[in-house]
């Protein structure tokens, strides 16, 4: 028990970062990213005891709880957040409040707002593939796709942010 | 705006980092207690939901004090119950602790705690011969022997005891009347011999020391008589009333001594 606790515990260390960065991109909010994360996390540690800590690939295994986990967040939500009135400030429109960011000069919001506009598979594989530097093959993998469809992907949804960026511009 | 700018910018989203206290306190969550608790919910609905959770313990609370309360009859009513218990009855070994317990409680020495254990003992005994409970006999004569053998090992340890044990005896009849009972007689016959031996030796040597009347020392050649011939339980008695009458003596000595004084402060008041 207490040496898969020390394995879970390495596993948190090395992705926890990455999984709170692909749902935060994904929700655009620190309120729902940390639900989100954190559900992602025990939902992990869990099936991690079941299986007796025989996950074959936790990355993977973790990107894929975090996705479908998100995926279930908008069907519910029907793309509506609901935050705390403590982050009231934090709450970010993906199209209307791109103004404001580019009045901020903030390269980064604005990046992170337009990746919000593109296509979802678009967005993962590019966070996948540049954010946290991940092969075509193992994104293949999480998406139980052919490696070179990902490659297509990632081809494409880089054009659809470019495109993004500059209508935003 | 290129395609290495357009990475560039992407990878500028690497600065979105988690709040450390979070990543602590989710980690301790899930790993902290084994992986058994829920981590944080974000919604209000869903802390709301834990409000009303967080009411749970006050009843888990109530339950444990209706538990502690049962319990606590519980054991009152056994301890109540256990001082009706006589040796070989099931609770008989509650009713021996509460009386130690008492003992203990009140300060009594060690000489006085055993020879309450062996008159309460001899009570035991005596009631359960009037009852006519049979199976309880062997217990109980076994516990008047154990009850024996303690006040016996207590006053060799202190002999100047002797004459009150043997006065609390003498008023304790039970015992004595027991030795009557031809079933039980022979059982305890040889622990009351310890005893009584113990007591009389010491008293002799007592009655050696001090000065006595002629017809004291008649009595004393037969207490010496009987103890020669194994008789000490007569011969307690003997010792009993030798005592009892020296007593008497002296507190009729002490009154004829104090007539004169008062005579002699009334001639001073006068």
């Amino acid at each position: 028990m207490n040496n898969l606790n020390e394995q879970f515990s390495l596993i948190y260390d090395q992705y926890i970062e990455k999984i709170y960065r692909y749902v935060y991109i994904k929700v655009n909010s620190q309120e729902i990213a940390e639900d989100i994360s954190s559900k992602v996390f025990l939902k992990t540690w869990e099936a991690y005891q079941k299986d007796q800590g025989k996950i074959d690939n936790p990355k993977a295994f973790l990107y894929q709880v975090a996705r479908n986990m998100v995926v279930d967040h908008y069907r519910e939500k029907g793309r509506t957040q609901i935050v705390s009135a403590d982050h009231i400030g934090q709450i970010q429109d993906h199209k209307t409040n791109l103004y404001e960011k580019a009045a901020l000069h903030s390269d980064i919001e604005v990046v992170k707002s337009a990746i919000q506009n593109i296509k979802k598979e678009y967005q993962d594989v590019l966070i996948w593939h540049y954010l946290e530097d991940m092969p075509a093959d193992q994104i293949a993998a999480i998406l139980d796709k052919p490696t070179s469809t990902v490659r297509v992907m990632i081809h494409r949804g880089l054009k659809a942010l470019k495109g993004e960026l500059s209508q935003e511009s | 705006m290129t395609e290495k700018e357009l990475i560039s910018k992407l990878k500028d989203l690497n600065s979105i980092k988690p709040r450390k206290e979070w990543v602590f306190s989710v980690k301790m969550q899930i790993l902290g207690s084994g992986g058994n608790v829920v981590p944080d919910k974000a919604t209000y609905k869903e802390r709301l939901f834990d409000g009303f959770k967080s009411l749970y313990p006050l009843s888990y609370q109530r339950k444990l004090a209706y538990s502690f309360s049962v319990l606590m009859l519980t054991f009152v009513g056994v301890l109540g119950f256990a001082q009706y218990t006589v040796p070989g009855d099931v609770l008989f070994s509650v009713k021996k602790i509460t009386e130690q317990g008492q003992a203990s409680l009140t300060g009594e020495s060690e000489i006085k705690a055993s020879v309450e254990n062996f008159k309460k003992r001899s009570q035991d005994l005596a009631e359960i011969v009037k009852n006519k409970k049979e199976t309880n006999i062997p217990s109980a004569v076994q516990e008047v022997k154990d009850a024996a053998k303690s006040l016996t090992d207590a006053l060799q340890k202190d002999p100047k005891l002797a004459k009150e044990i043997a006065l609390e005896i003498k008023e304790n009849k039970t015992f004595l009347d027991l030795s009557g009972e031809a079933n039980i007689e022979a059982d305890i016959k040889e622990a009351s011999d310890i005893l009584y031996k113990t007591i009389d030796a010491q008293m002799i040597a007592d009655l050696e020391a001090t000065t006595l009347t002629e017809e004291q020392q008649v009595l004393l050649e037969e207490i010496k008589d009987l103890y020669s011939q194994d008789k000490y339980s007569d011969a307690l008695e003997k010792i009993l009333l030798i005592s009892v009458n020296s007593e008497a003596k002296v507190d009729v000595g002490s009154n004829v001594q104090s007539e004169p004084e008062n005579t002699t402060q009334n001639e001073v008041k006068e």
